[in-house]
C-alpha cells in the first residue's frame, strides 16, 4: 500500500514532536554547571571560597583573613539565561569577573570577550548604574549579550554590597518599556503587509517592495533583527525575555503566529525578511525565476527541513538556542560571523541572481517550521470539519 | 534552438541544485563545528573571564 504525501507528512510531523519533546525533556535533565572552578578564575589571589549566603562566598587569603567575596551573578543574554562570578574587594570594588554558563551564540560571545568591554568593568563600584550608553559601551551587534553581562555583573556587586558589606546599595531599576523605531516599523510593516494582501489599497507590488526594502534597511542594516532558529529555540526552551526591553521579539513572534492560524499567511516571509528581501533585490538584477525543477525541489524540502529538525534537536539536548542556530543573517547585515558563513553568504548571493529566494527555497530553517504549523493546521481543520459534519448527519 | 535552450535551462537547474548541497554541506560542518566547541568547553570547564592585572599577577 503506498502511502500519501500528506499522510507520510503527517506521520513524520507527529515523530518530529516526539523527537523535540524527548529532547527537550533530555536536555532539561542536566545538571547546572558548578560554580567552584569559577571562584578560582574570578578572584585567583584567594585560595578558599566559604559559601555564606546563597549564591555569595567568602575568598579567604593562605592567612585565613576574608580579602573580598565572590557572589554569582544572573541576568537574560540574547540567547537567554547566563551566570558570572564576579569578584568584589573589600571596598565595594569589581576585581574579577568568570562566566560560569550562558545561552549566547558562540560567535558573538567570543566577539564580546574579544574587546575590552568585560576588562572595562574592573574597577567600577556596587553604586555605578553599569548601563549601556551611560557609564559603559556595548559592543556593536552584541548589545543584548553585553547587557545581559553588565547587569549579572550589577545584581552580583550590588547584593555583596548590600549584605556583606554592609554599604548603602542602590535598589535593583526596573526596566523601562523599549518602544522605538523598531517596534514601529514593525507594526506598520504588519499593518502595510495585512492591507496589501487584502487588496485594501492599490499598487500591492509597489506596497510590498516599500515593505520588502523598509525591513531590509530598518531590520536588517540598521537594527540586525531578522528572526532566528535561536529566538524561536529560545522560546522552546521556555527562556522568556524580559518583555518590557524585548517588546519586538513578542510583536514579531506573537504577528506571525496569529496571522499564519488565522489566516494561513506568514506576513513576515512574504512581506518583509530583510535576508529576503536582499535576495529580491539581487534577483532584480539578475533576473532570477524558480530554476530548481520539482522532483529537486522535493528532495531539496526534505533536507531543509532534516536540517532544521536536526537543528532545534541538538540545541534543546545542549540547551543553548544559539548553538545550531545556521543563519547567515548577522553576516550579512552586521559582517559577523566565521569563515564558512562568508562563504555560504557568497554562494547565497550569487544564488540568487539566478534563482528566486535561493536562500528561503532550499535552506532556510523558517520555512520547514512555518510548513509544519500550516501541517498541523490543516490537520486540526480537517478534524474538526469531519466532526462538524458528522453531528450535523447524526 | 528550443532544445539548446530546455538544455542550458537543464543544466542551469542542476548548477542551482549543485549550490545548494555546497552550502548544506558547508552549514552541517558549521554547526558541528559550534557543537563541538560547547562540548569542548563544558568539558574542559574552559570560560570566558577577567581579573584586574594587580590582583592576578600577585599570587
Amino acid at each position: 500500500m503506498k502511502l500519501s504525501r500528506t499522510k507520510l507528512e503527517r506521520y513524520l510531523s507527529v515523530i518530529a514532536i516526539l523527537t523535540i519533546l524527548m529532547a527537550w525533556f533530555v536536555g532539561g535533565a542536566i545538571k547546572e554547571a558548578s560554580v567552584e572552578p569559577y571562584l578560582e578564575q574570578a578572584f585567583p589571589t584567594a585560595n578558599i571560597f566559604n559559601e555564606i549566603s546563597s549564591g555569595i562566598f567568602a575568598a579567604i587569603d593562605a592567612n585565613g583573613q576574608i580579602i573580598g567575596y565572590v557572589g554569582i551573578g544572573e541576568a537574560k543574554g540574547y540567547g537567554g539565561p547566563m551566570r558570572l562570578a564576579v569578584a568584589v574587594d573589600l571596598t565595594g570594588q569589581v576585581v574579577g569577573v568568570a562566566l560560569v554558563d550562558h545561552k549566547e551564540t558562540p560567535s558573538y560571545l567570543r566577539k564580546v570577550f574579544q574587546t575590552d568591554f568585560v576588562k572595562n568593568m574592573l574597577g567600577k563600584t556596587y553604586d555605578q548604574p553599569f548601563e549601556l550608553g551611560k557609564d559603559i559601551d556595548g559592543v556593536t551587534s552584541a548589545t543584548c549579550t553585553s547587557a545581559g553581562i553588565a547587569n549579572a555583573i550589577r545584581q552580583a556587586s550590588v547584593a555583596i554590597a548590600r549584605e556583606q558589606l554592609d554599604l548603602p546599595a542602590p535598589s535593583e531599576p526596573r526596566p523601562k518599556i523599549i518602544f522605538g523605531l523598531p517596534e514601529v516599523s514593525l507594526i506598520a510593516l504588519f499593518a502595510a503587509g495585512y492591507l496589501g494582501r487584502k487588496r485594501v489599497i492599490r499598487r500591492t507590488r509597489l506596497i510590498r517592495w516599500g515593505t520588502m526594502i523598509t525591513g531590509m534597511i530598518v531590520l536588517g542594516f540598521i537594527y540586525n533583527r531578522p528572526l532566528t532558529l535561536s529566538k524561536l529555540n529560545m522560546f522552546l526552551m521556555g527562556y522568556f525575555p524580559e518583555w518590557r526591553t524585548n517588546l519586538y521579539w513578542y510583536l514579531l513572534l506573537g504577528g506571525i503566529l496569529f496571522v499564519l492560524t488565522a489566516d494561513n499567511r506568514n506576513p513576515y516571509c512574504e512581506w518583509f525578511c530583510p535576508f529576503g528581501a536582499v535576495q529580491e533585490c539581487i534577483g532584480a538584477i539578475g533576473g532570477a525565476k524558480p530554476r530548481v525543477r520539482r522532483k529537486q525541489q522535493g528532495i531539496i524540502d526534505w533536507v531543509q527541513r532534516g536540517m532544521a529538525w536536526l537543528a532545534i534537536v541538538i540545541a534543546l539536548l545542549l540547551r543553548n538556542p544559539g548553538v545550531t542556530s545556521y543563519e547567515i543573517f548577522g553576516t550579512l547585515f552586521q559582517l559577523n560571523g566565521s569563515v564558512i558563513s562568508f562563504a555560504v553568504l557568497g554562494i547565497v548571493l550569487v544564488g540568487s541572481l539566478l534563482s528566486h529566494r535561493f536562500w528561503c527555497r532550499a535552506l532556510c530553517p523558517l520555512r520547514p517550521i512555518e510548513g509544519f504549523i500550516r501541517l498541523i493546521r490543516a490537520w486540526i481543520l480537517e478534524i474538526w470539519n469531519t466532526n462538524v459534519r458528522k453531528t450535523r448527519t447524526s | 534552438m528550443e532544445h539548446q535552450r530546455k538544455k542550458n535551462k537543464n543544466i542551469l537547474s542542476h548548477v542551482i541544485v549543485g549550490l545548494i548541497f555546497v552550502c548544506v554541506v558547508l552549514l552541517v560542518s558549521e554547526i558541528s563545528i559550534n557543537v563541538e566547541a560547547e562540548l569542548k568547553a563544558d568539558q574542559s570547564n574552559q570560560s570566558y573571564s577577567a581579573v584586574m592585572h594587580d590582583l592576578a599577577s600577585s599570587k
